[in-house]
């Protein structure tokens, strides 16, 4: 056998060595038997490694986790704002997500993250997959206290009134963006909501149906091949969830309405929410 | 601090709190690897995302925001570590604590499962375990992963190296058990 250190032959898996290295160590493989065993075997291992634990990114986060990670990042939230609110943009006083919106644009410009300008989310080390997940998760988590508030209250928590929406998040999402009339559908706009994913900003627009059942759509800016569709659905009890990504902004409908009946709506507002089109 | 620092200061406290609710888990998938137990798991991450947090303004802008926080839990679970070992008072108590029992083990299925796989990999000396999660799960780069450890690349290949072998070692065996339908 061909004498390679174990070092030498996991940075070849790996493709950490140099093309050349790289080439003489495949040219040794072909031709021997016992070199090529070791190199399976150590190739093995690195698929049975990755293999183990391929499962647990998927796996939600447990509830209690959760929990532990929203009470601390709350407590975050007040420390570093311990400052008069009348630094931030908006109205005295408002809700804290003025707060986040102009953090958010801060962030953009005190990072050199211009790309969010240019309506493209390159969240640094985010990748896409990762940060739909998430925004896909915040949607849910979103719609959830929506629901639980709006069915116990009968009040839609939002931070900007229906008529006021499309301009407020226009500037948020810097981005003409259309809010939808759904009224023939039997929604009624009840106002939006900013909702930080990644570090972006997103818009969720709340909708209450004729059954007084919460709906929301989602706006969130998202870099992805343009024109390319993707819908899912994740139906968690009554609830669809269906979703779609085109000319980099992804799209997402919750509520409690049929997959197909769902698939039907987002065939008919789809081209409303495209800018420019 | 001006307030243009203050509001800066926020913004990346805003970033780090966003990203890190991304990274939750693939932060919980290492720190699985690193605790081989989900309880240990979830406790090194709570822990993490509290020194993040409240650390925010250590995470120096325009690097890797997933190495830094990758970096913050693996530095709790060695803390973690080294908290138990003295409160027990026992040398080399890591390895007595961190790899299952002789009578675990006699439990262990002769197939091979991913439960036997992950198990494995929790004997592996620490240091090992971390080089092999972050380059063979977490799929990151020798240099990106020598930078989460604070190591030289060359420690991390070396690291690697060891825990493979002791894998392809032990994988051989376990599959050898198991082709022969017996219990090892």
């Amino acid at each position: 056998m061909a004498r390679y250190s174990d070092e030498t032959l996991g940075a070849y898996l790996d493709g950490e060595l140099p093309a050349e290295d790289a080439r003489a160590i495949a040219r040794a493989e072909a031709s021997d038997a016992q070199l090529r065993a070791r190199i399976e075997a150590l190739r093995a291992v690195s698929h049975a490694v990755h293999q183990s634990f391929a499962a647990v990114e998927r796996e939600p986060v447990p509830e209690r986790l959760q929990v532990a990670f929203d009470r601390l990042a709350r407590r975050a939230n007040r420390r570093s704002r311990s400052w008069p609110a009348a630094l931030w943009p908006g109205p005295r006083g408002r809700h804290w997500v003025y707060g986040v919106a102009g953090a958010a644009a801060a962030v953009v410009i005190a990072l050199g993250l211009g790309a969010f300008l240019s309506g493209v989310v390159r969240v640094n080390d985010v990748s896409l997959e990762t940060y739909e997940d998430a925004w896909i998760e915040q949607v849910k988590r979103s719609y959830d206290v929506y629901a639980g508030i709006y069915r116990s209250e009968a009040r839609a928590m939002v931070d900007v009134d229906g008529k006021d929406a499309g301009v407020w998040f226009a500037d948020k999402l810097n981005r003409p963006i259309a809010v939808p009339d759904l009224s023939t559908h039997g929604l009624t706009l009840k106002g939006g909501r900013l909702v930080i994913v990644a570090g972006q900003p997103s818009a969720q627009f709340l909708y209450v149906a004729e059954d007084g059942s919460p709906f929301a759509l989602s706006v969130v800016p998202s870099a992805g091949q343009d024109r390319t569709v993707v819908a899912r659905e994740d139906k968690e009890g009554a609830v669809t969830l269906l979703h779609w990504r085109v000319k980099n902004y992804g799209y997402a409908l919750i509520g409690n309405f049929a997959p197909e009946a769902m698939r039907s709506l987002a065939d008919e507002i789809a081209p409303q929410l495209i800018p420019g089109v | 601090m001006t307030d243009e620092d203050r509001r800066t200061g926020a913004a990346v406290a805003d970033f780090v709190r966003a990203g890190m609710a991304a990274q939750l888990p693939r932060l919980r998938r290492f720190a699985l690897g690193l605790t081989g137990s989900v309880e240990d798991a979830d406790e090194v991450v709570q822990a993490a995302c509290e020194k993040a947090l409240s650390g925010a303004e250590r995470w120096v802008a325009g690097t890797r925001l997933d190495s830094w926080l990758y970096r913050v839990v693996h530095t709790v679970w060695l803390d973690e570590l080294r908290r138990r070992k003295r409160r027990r008072n026992l040398t080399g108590l890591e390895e007595a604590m961190e790899r299952p029992s002789p009578s675990a083990l006699s439990g262990v299925e002769a197939r091979l499962t991913l439960e036997e796989v992950r198990r494995m990999i929790t004997e592996l000396p620490s240091e090992q375990r971390a080089a092999l999660l972050l380059v063979c799960v977490e799929e990151m780069s020798y240099r990106e992963a020598a930078a989460v450890l604070d190591v030289p690349v060359g420690t991390v290949m070396s690291r690697l190296a060891r825990a493979r072998a002791q894998l392809a070692e032990r994988l051989g065996k376990g599959a050898g058990r198991a082709a022969d339908g017996t219990r090892g």
